[in-house]
């Protein structure tokens, strides 16, 4: 009688823990973890009330700086060249160029980045730092902060203007649909895309964009300037 | 004999928890189908591809999420309600048949598909609870092996959102493999239609007839 006893506490046990586990299932599939998803409310509120927004990773926003239409509106966490985390409104305030690309790209994106280099040339010095040249990887698989780092230090890319970002799959393909930004990759991980640069206001609004391959200097620089 | 008794009553006790163990995989794939692994045919393909592409197993939702089910996320997500979303996340047609942001109103049935919501809105729902939206490939493929649209006479006009709805450089496949009994076949009309709908569509769009459902992978 008492191996009996010795035999079925623990399986006692496993039924009480099996039904703690489905239960605690059932809570979550109806309220969905909630603690981690209310501290997302949170902080998304408080982005959405424009108020002052002070972020680990980012700096502060002042109040009311951007608008609905403003991409800066995206609160996804990129990883720069760096492996630092930042949020695309870090570069509130400054003038944005940004194109969207990977770095095993055979030959559009460095025609594209070719470009970007060429504009940077033709704005004066004094007036560069208003400007940030940004590049977004689309290959999250394998464009890790390193070899982004690897591929602005072969290019020369100026960290202090140049900022290459990398992220998940999802936010990659959120700010695409926001600036219109077409891609796919096929079974051999080359992707086919458009040659877009788009050219972004200090205050995040998409101004102005130039589709295609070696586009005119002259015409890019003059997007700069509207 | 006592053993013998003890022994039986391990294994029912064991077969209890095991059954029990599964009814807790059941629940938290809440009213999902699973779409078994295999070859899909593509309605369009890029010119690097060879025409099938291989389909992991997943699960997807039985239904479209419903208007009840969107009003749970948008009570706990206040940024996705009609009065607080950004523009750029939707157009001025978010949700527009709702009578206000937390009240369906009475034309809008709470059990029917939740429509007039954007891409962003409906990968927002996925990720709250926990999935992703389908690709294409994947819900077309799941479309043609569970027979889920066509089935009914609310979902003949019905579209759905799919994650990669308009990826950019597709030609008409003109064969895909084995006796050609797939979506390449140009008698799949809606599945063209669809095609052709998703092309046309932009992320923040809210439109009448365009819901969406989600899907999680296998682990």
């Amino acid at each position: 009688m008492k191996k009996y006893i010795l035999v079925s506490l623990p399986l006692i046990i496993i039924i009480i823990a099996g039904t703690f586990i489905y239960e605690t299932n059932k809570v979550r599939s109806s309220n969905k973890e909630t603690t981690s998803r209310e501290i997302q409310i949170d902080e998304r509120s408080s982005i959405g009330n424009n108020t002052k927004l002070a972020d680990s990773c980012c700096k502060e926003l002042t109040p009311g700086r951007y608008s609905d239409a403003s991409i800066y509106q995206l609160e996804s966490v990129w990883k720069n060249q760096f492996g630092k985390k930042i949020k695309l409104n870090s570069f509130l305030g400054k003038k944005v160029i940004l194109a969207m690309f990977y770095t095993r790209c055979p030959t559009a994106c460095l025609v594209i980045v070719n470009e970007l280099q060429r504009l940077q040339a033709a704005i004066p010095q004094k007036y560069l730092d208003n400007y940030r040249f940004v590049l977004v990887s689309i290959d999250s698989k394998r464009d890790t902060p390193e070899i982004l780092k690897k591929y602005a230090d072969e290019r020369n890319l100026n960290p202090g203007i140049w900022t290459l970002v990398t992220g998940s799959k999802y936010q990659i393909a959120e700010l695409a649909q926001i600036i219109g930004f077409k891609y796919k990759e096929n079974r051999s991980g080359m992707f086919t895309h458009s040659n877009l640069i788009t050219f972004i206001n200090q205050k995040g609004e998409i101004q102005n964009q130039s589709e295609g391959l070696n586009q005119n200097v002259n015409m890019l620089s003059s997007m700069l300037y509207k | 004999m006592k053993a013998k008794k003890i022994n039986i009553t391990i294994l029912l006790v064991l077969l209890i928890g095991c059954s029990s163990f599964g009814k807790i995989n059941l629940k938290a794939s809440n009213k999902m189908i699973l779409v078994r692994g295999g070859f899909y045919c593509p309605l369009f393909k890029s010119d690097n591809d060879s025409s099938k592409q291989f389909i992991h197993a997943f699960y997807i939702d039985q239904n479209p999420v419903t208007n009840e089910e969107y009003l749970k996320f948008v009570k706990a997500n206040p940024e996705w309600r009609r009065s607080m979303v950004k523009i750029i996340f939707a157009d001025a047609n978010y949700l527009r048949k709702w009578k206000s942001d937390l009240d369906l109103g009475n034309e809008v049935k709470s059990n029917k598909p939740v429509t007039d919501i954007s891409w962003y809105a409906a990968n927002a729902y996925c990720t709250w609870v926990g999935k992703r939206l389908p690709t294409v490939a994947e819900w077309e493929y799941a479309a043609e092996k569970l027979r889920m649209i066509n089935n009914s006479n609310d979902l003949v006009h019905f579209y759905e959102w799919t994650f990669d709805f308009n990826e950019t450089n597709i030609e008409a496949s003109s064969i895909c493999g084995g006796a050609g009994a797939s979506a390449t076949n140009p008698k799949d009309y809606p599945a063209f239609l669809r095609f052709s709908f998703r092309n046309s569509l932009k992320a923040n769009y809210s439109m009448d007839d365009l819901g969406f459902r989600c899907v999680t992978g296998i682990n």
